[in-house]
């Protein structure tokens, strides 16, 4: 079972982003959980320990607006903080707690604006699908690509 | 010197509060109070909204327990229509609420209320949270996480999301459940109920750790409220709405339409959060406390095998001990073995899969109440609407509002009991903290704190300057 975390806030426009993709993704999808979120919580550890890949999506901030990264995660050493969790932190607490961590990628897409709205920008719109054909490819199950 | 000391929040704007201990010429504790400084406004975001959009607008009040403001909604939704809605669906609706419950009760006793029970309220603050709970009992860790998970899961595989989901609407759910999610929740069952009662046999021997802390954490006699089968027997979606004495007798079975009569709502000035109490006996006497405490204080029977027998043995401490809020923690865990055992029972119900699931209807009625048990207590909407369907009046009364004279009421008496204002410790703060925790106060999950809970304490001298402030996060 591949998981698929989209997260962010569906509020603030392109914050959104990755329930958006996840959501185009879903029905492409075999063998795949999808999971969506506002933020991410302890209790995702115990999907992602059960998994045999997860794809994490997200907004970012950083980069040109419209841009898709792909980054390859790994676990924290350590968690200081629990207030805040990150992928990274999701695959400490699935080694700590379940002693298994799965093969783990996390998609960004920049994101142009964060105002208040449960539409995307144009850009960020326009990203959707190159997001998509991204994960495709990371994933097993995905009839898409 | 006035001493100040001031730990600045890492939370997020919902969910301050804010404390302030008045002391007095000898530096002993003459007043205390519990402030929410916070103003949501959704009762004014409604007004002028068509009615069937209140559901899916009001879940969007609180990311923890959402499922209860939709049912809650859509019940008064559901007066509006003045229709009886399926039965099939009234049995989704408490599925997906006590699914709610279980996960709501799991994310208070493991992530938040767990790191001073399992680490000690004296414990370094550094190490008494979560992360600190992880190092100590990590399969304790793992059993609050997976009844985390089963009760969000069990949303999800109804109502689409794990969060905010608007399966709920007015006259009914909007789809039927499929075989397929009815056997995978079934399928689970047996696991998370035995974890329920793992969580049980770990919480009950640490009672006699927590004896001063029993003895003055808002422990004192006051009325309860909640929804409750006419046998007795629990219940979080339907039955009467039953106030009880401080002595355990019925005092009256309130109609919801006509709450206005039994339930007032006072306004302080040191808080946005509204301070109910029951009329006949005005304010501040009215004062009453809702949720898992009040239910299980309330019910003779819980209505399902194994969370009988757990009441029972909870029933067997005195009366007068049950009074004490730290036992909120106790029943929280017998109300998640409920859960558990009751949406097994409604699955194996012989139309739970019917397609029949909404009556149709346009609006019949001009005004209409709603009531349900949140986790933290009664939850209560009320909305007017004009011939168009838009809402015109909307009136709220949250389970953490119910509790808000007993929470500070519960700081008086653990501030006099804990603080010395000569030398303040910080187990004292943690103490004040804990006994708001017990309620598990909707601010408190609004901040997305996890173990701990902004609080800003203030203690202030007699000509009311402030000796210390201190804030937590």
């Amino acid at each position: 079972m591949t998981v698929l975390v989209g997260y962010g806030n569906t509020m603030r426009r392109d914050d959104g982003v990755g329930w958006r993709v996840v959501r185009q993704l879903a029905p492409h999808c075999t063998g795949v959980q999808v999971i969506t979120a506002h933020q991410l919580m302890p209790e995702l550890a115990a999907d992602v320990a059960g998994a045999a890949q997860v794809v994490f999506v997200d907004a970012s901030i950083d980069g040109t607006p419209g841009e898709v990264g792909i980054h390859r995660l790994h676990p924290l050493d350590r968690l200081e903080d629990a207030h805040a969790l990150t992928p990274p932190g999701i695959l400490y607490l699935a080694s700590y707690l379940y002693e298994r961590v799965p093969p783990a990628h996390l998609v960004t897409i920049t994101g142009e604006t964060f105002a208040l709205g449960d539409t995307l920008s144009a850009t960020v719109e326009a990203a959707v699908p190159r997001a998509v054909d991204v994960i495709c490819e990371l994933l097993t199950g995905c009839d898409k690509a | 010197m006035p001493q100040t000391i001031t730990i600045d929040p890492v939370t997020r704007v919902e969910g301050h509060g804010k404390i302030t201990i008045q002391l007095n010429d000898a530096g002993e504790v003459a007043d205390a109070h519990f402030h929410v400084t916070q103003l949501r406004g959704f009762e004014t975001f409604a007004e002028g909204r068509p009615f069937r959009e209140m559901p899916g607008l009001m879940a969007r009040i609180c990311g923890i327990c959402p499922v209860s403001h939709l049912v809650a909604s859509a019940k008064a939704c559901d007066e509006l229509l003045a229709v009886r809605i399926p039965r099939t669906a009234v049995n989704l609706r408490k599925i997906l609420n006590l699914a709610q419950l279980i996960q709501s009760h799991a994310l208070s006793v493991f992530y938040l209320s767990a790191p001073d029970l399992l680490l000690g309220m004296d414990a370094d603050p550094k190490e008494r949270n979560i992360l600190g709970m992880l190092a100590t009992d990590p399969q304790l860790a793992r059993n609050g996480v997976r009844l985390r998970q089963f009760g969000q899961q069990v949303i999800e595989r109804l109502g689409g999301k794990r969060i905010h989901p608007n399966w709920v609407v007015a006259g009914g759910v909007s789809d039927p459940l499929t075989e397929d999610a009815r056997d995978t929740i079934l399928a689970e069952i047996p696991e998370v109920k035995q974890i329920a009662l793992d969580a049980l046999q770990w919480f009950i021997p640490l009672i006699d750790q927590f004896r001063d802390e029993i003895k003055v954490f808002a422990n004192f006699p006051t009325m309860y409220m909640g929804l409750m089968n006419p046998d007795g027997s629990l219940e979080h979606y339907d039955g009467v709405l039953r106030v009880i004495d401080a002595d355990g007798e019925l005092v009256t079975d309130i109609d919801p339409f006509d709450y206005m009569e039994s339930i007032g709502e006072a306004v302080e000035d040191h808080s946005y959060l509204k301070s109910p109490y029951y009329k006949p006996l005005g304010y501040p006497d009215g004062i009453y406390r809702v949720g898992p405490l009040a239910r299980l204080n309330m019910a003779t029977r819980a209505g399902t095998p194994l969370a009988d027998a757990a009441l029972k043995d909870y029933q067997s401490l005195d009366w007068a001990e049950r009074q004490s809020s730290f036992y909120f923690h106790y029943t929280r865990l017998i109300e998640i073995l409920y859960g558990i055992e009751k949406i097994e029972e409604l699955l194996n119900t012989r139309d739970i899969l019917s397609t029949n699931v909404q009556a149709q209807a346009n609006v019949n009625s001009f005004e209409g109440v709603g009531v349900s048990e949140a986790p933290r207590g009664t939850l209560l909407h009320h909305y007017k609407i004009d011939e168009n369907g838009l809402i015109t009046w909307a009136n709220l009364i949250i389970a953490t509002g119910h509790n808000n004279l007993a929470m500070d009421r519960g700081v008086l008496q653990t501030a006099r009991k804990f603080i010395d204002g000569n030398n303040i410790q910080e187990g004292m703060l943690n103490r004040v903290e804990a006994v708001i925790r017990t309620f598990d106060p909707c601010l408190s999950c609004s901040t997305h704190a996890i173990g701990q809970m902004p609080l800003h304490i203030q203690i202030k001298a007699p000509d009311g300057s402030v000796v210390k402030s201190v804030t937590r996060g």
